[in-house]
């Protein structure tokens, strides 16, 4: 590599990741709570027990357990239904003061088999939300999401550069060398080269599937305006329904099931909110299997009249996004992938505060030695 | 450590191999329950585990200045 082809990868190397370290630090930090959110969950008792029943016990009518979650919360409309991925013995069922509500829900558990209340947990105090909006948006709504999704953008570059710039500090050294018997600075150089270059693959992963995860609103109002507009083209229907004039939504999705047969329920965005049209129930049918239980299909029905209108699979920016929240998330893989993903973030955690370490240490111009060797030096000084 | 300048391909063979592993893993997981579960956590536990020993062994806590 050319001396000045070097010096720019360098310069790239150097500012993404000084400008992206802070806030990268803050997302391991914050991330490693919320691998085990649902385990921190049952510790503090904020997570919701249901009681045993066999398996065949009928579900309750899904119109009785917005009735009782509307008793809970009364005059508030309902604003989605949806349950645990691995459990559904239980609804969420989140109202606010207004469909359009983006930041103050209230919930209520319902049982999925009984229709009885278990509990109103608030998920908009307390540790995990901290966490979670911390991790998310820095309690700044979308344009904070954005703003960390440019970070990780420059976290993707300074990955990318690091990898380049692998080669010239490996030229002569074994894989996995770290030269204990030289300087602090310089085992920590070559700890920051074989951690980063191991995990460079989750790194990046985790990294990308970050950012398209911080695009999930925008994607959302695009995916309204431009996929969803055109196929209600026909079905302007004057304003939101009142909730007094919305249909059965048990009958709704019976319809959607019949639409969709082999697929299974796994939300519903009620008219006007996010995810869904203004007029319509929007019914997230998701498959059986690991991979497509991910990939939700929205069938939209008639909020007024229940009826099926349209089934419209998702476009690939939404299946991208689908599939960017379990490889971001590291919960599809069980109690052992939460650890190892705890352990790759924290050898993440290592490898910025290596890269932060290596740039406030540089050597003083005086060491530097042969000019013969000045390449390779400047490249180790500019490391962070 | 020998002397002598390494290729790009002797540089890069191990890194792309344990990226190919590591990217292995984190799809298997997705496509699958049960044994695409198990084939995951052995297939990142290895750059993982690797980590773990360059820390262990070899970090900077052995320091002789």
């Amino acid at each position: 590599m050319k001396a000045q082809t070097l010096r720019a990868w360098i310069w790239v190397h150097k500012w993404s990741s000084l400008v992206c370290t802070v806030f990268m630090l803050l997302l391991c930090l914050t991330g490693l709570p919320l691998i085990f959110h649902h385990e921190i969950g049952h510790l503090l008792g904020t997570e919701i027990e249901t009681a045993d029943m066999p398996a065949a016990t009928p579900r309750a009518n899904l119109d009785r357990v917005l009735d009782a979650a509307r008793a809970e919360y009364p005059g508030k409309p309902v604003l989605y239904m949806s349950q645990e991925p691995d459990d559904d013995t239980f609804w969420y069922v989140t109202l606010a003061d207004s469909v359009k509500e983006m930041e103050r829900f209230d919930v209520a558990v319902v049982d999925a088999r009984t229709a009885e209340v278990l509990g109103t947990p608030r998920f908009d105090e307390g540790f995990i939300h901290l966490m979670t909006r911390l991790h998310v948006d820095l309690f700044a709504g979308v344009p904070g999401m954005l703003f960390l999704g440019f970070m990780g953008l420059l976290l993707v570059m300074a990955i990318v550069s690091g990898v380049v710039l692998y080669a010239p500090f490996m030229r002569k050294l074994d894989f996995g060398t770290v030269r204990r018997e030289r300087s602090r600075r310089v085992q920590w150089l070559d700890l920051h080269n074989v951690l980063g270059i191991v995990t460079v693959a989750w790194a990046l992963v985790v990294g990308i599937t970050g950012v398209i995860n911080t695009l999930a609103v925008p994607a959302l109002n695009y995916w309204q305006t431009h996929h969803l507009a055109p196929v209600l083209a026909n079905y302007d229907r004057g304003s939101v329904p009142a909730p007094h004039e919305l249909a059965s939504l048990e009958q709704a999705v019976i319809a959607a099931e019949a639409t969709e047969p082999g697929m299974t329920l796994s939300f519903v965005a009620f008219p006007g909110v996010l995810g869904s049209s203004d007029f319509h129930y929007a019914i997230y049918m998701r498959g059986e299997t690991a991979m497509t239980s991910r990939l939700y299909h929205p069938v939209l029905a008639d909020g007024r009249s229940g009826e099926v209108v349209a089934s419209v699979p998702a476009p690939w920016y939404l299946t991208t996004l689908y599939l960017s929240q379990p490889l971001h998330f590291g919960d599809y893989g069980g109690l052992p992938m939460q650890i190892l993903w705890t352990l790759l973030d924290l050898i993440t955690i290592i490898v910025l505060g290596s890269g932060l370490y290596l740039w406030l240490r540089k050597p003083s111009e005086a060491k530097r030695p042969a000019e013969a060797a000045r390449a390779s030096t400047g490249a180790k000084e500019s490391a962070a | 450590m020998k002397d002598g300048n390494r290729t790009l391909w002797q540089i890069y063979r191990l890194p792309l191999a344990l990226a190919a592993l590591s990217l292995f893993g984190l799809l298997s997981a997705l496509f699958g329950d049960a044994w695409y579960d198990r084939v995951s956590w052995l297939a990142l536990a290895v750059p993982t585990w690797l980590c773990l020993r360059a820390l262990a062994v070899k970090g900077p806590g052995s320091t002789r200045r």
